[in-house]
């Protein structure tokens, strides 16, 4: 969960509308910080993690503004929604990866005390469940990625303001630096 | 994952303490729908639904703070926030065992039995987290916890 920062509060005297205009491309903002932790360090799992759940609170209150904003806005929330089903995958193996190598070293310290060879654990089908689940991760982390690289390429975050901006009733007054980019990205 | 509960009658250019009453009182209700067969029944789903109306819940508290009591704020936060750390090691385990099932079934039958050990040193996680959020879930039923949530909303002051 990201931290609470003016950014990501509401203004109190701003409608519902204008509100959002503010909120979501922070809230995106702070989603992608880590993009270059995703792109760079496939194996920073802590990282991945925490770029997933910093998307979390953006996809929420997308959730709301998808009544208020048109079809290219809920277009956009259905991408944040498969990036982060797509990393949520990537962690779910991370978990099973650690819990099934911990197994391993327990099944082989169990197996260090039996003295029979036929009452002993398998330990190949585990490594082979690991061999198996690394694949599965190392083709979700290929997705999250490509799907990164391609916002990047197609400039997402313009979309995404434009996609509110170009509501028939939106109305809010913008600031240049949410219309055009972000603050974290260099003019070129 | 639980689809969000579609908000009515929404009015965006309305100011937003007014809106966020709405928002707010939807999603306690949507969280709330799930708790009972969360309570009663075995079944994964509504364990997962609750966790993840619950998130929305916690999102949007977060996002309308400037508008909520401090102190009553404060405490439903903590509370909600513990309910989601039990409801979230259900979920694991849930998760999990699903996944190890399917890499078990993947497998001869002759190769099952160092995995299943796992299995069940799982399920009886699952069965510990399972047990610990019934018990949250009944102690916040007591102290009324929906309605306490209900309260901070905007126009409820």
């Amino acid at each position: 969960m990201n931290a609470v920062t003016p950014r990501t509060i509401v203004k109190r005297k701003k409608s519902l509308r204008e509100n959002g205009l503010l909120l979501v491309p922070s809230l995106y903002d702070i989603f992608v910080a880590q993009q270059d932790t995703l792109l760079e360090h496939p194996r920073k799992i802590d990282g991945l993690h925490a770029m997933r759940l910093s998307g979390k609170p953006l996809r929420y209150v997308m959730e709301v503004y998808a009544s208020v904003f048109g079809r290219q806005f809920a277009e956009c929330l259905e991408e944040i929604k498969l990036l982060l089903d797509e990393l949520g995958r990537v962690h779910d193996s991370d978990v099973l990866i650690v819990k099934l190598r911990d197994h391993l070293l327990q099944v082989q310290m169990l197996n260090r005390v039996v003295r029979e060879r036929s009452e002993r654990y398998a330990l190949k089908p585990v490594q082979t469940v690991i061999a198996n689940v690394r694949l599965d991760r190392a083709r979700f982390y290929a997705q999250a990625c490509t799907r990164v690289r391609r916002w990047k390429r197609t400039r997402f975050r313009t979309r995404l303001v434009r996609s509110m901006l170009n509501t028939r009733r939106s109305t809010g007054r913008v600031s240049r630096k949410i219309r055009t980019r972000g603050p974290k990205q260099k003019r070129r | 994952m639980a689809k969000p509960w579609s908000i009515p009658g929404l009015d965006p250019s309305a100011p937003v303490s007014r809106c966020a009453a709405k928002i707010l009182d939807i999603r306690i209700a949507e969280m709330y729908s799930y708790e009972p067969a969360a309570l009663e029944t075995e079944n994964v789903d509504p364990v997962h639904d609750m966790r993840v109306s619950g998130r929305r819940l916690q999102s949007l508290y977060a996002i309308f703070r400037p508008l909520l009591p401090k102190k009553a704020y404060k405490r439903n936060m903590s509370e909600l926030k513990m309910l989601l750390k039990d409801l979230g090691k259900v979920r694991d385990s849930d998760v999990l065992l699903e996944s190890l099932h399917q890499k078990i079934r993947a497998l001869p039958p002759k190769e099952h039995r160092s995995l299943m050990l796992l299995a069940a040193q799982e399920e009886a996680q699952r069965l510990k987290a399972r047990t610990l959020l019934r018990r949250k879930l009944l102690a916040l039923r007591r102290g009324r916890f929906e309605a306490r949530l209900k309260s901070l909303s905007p126009h409820h002051r």
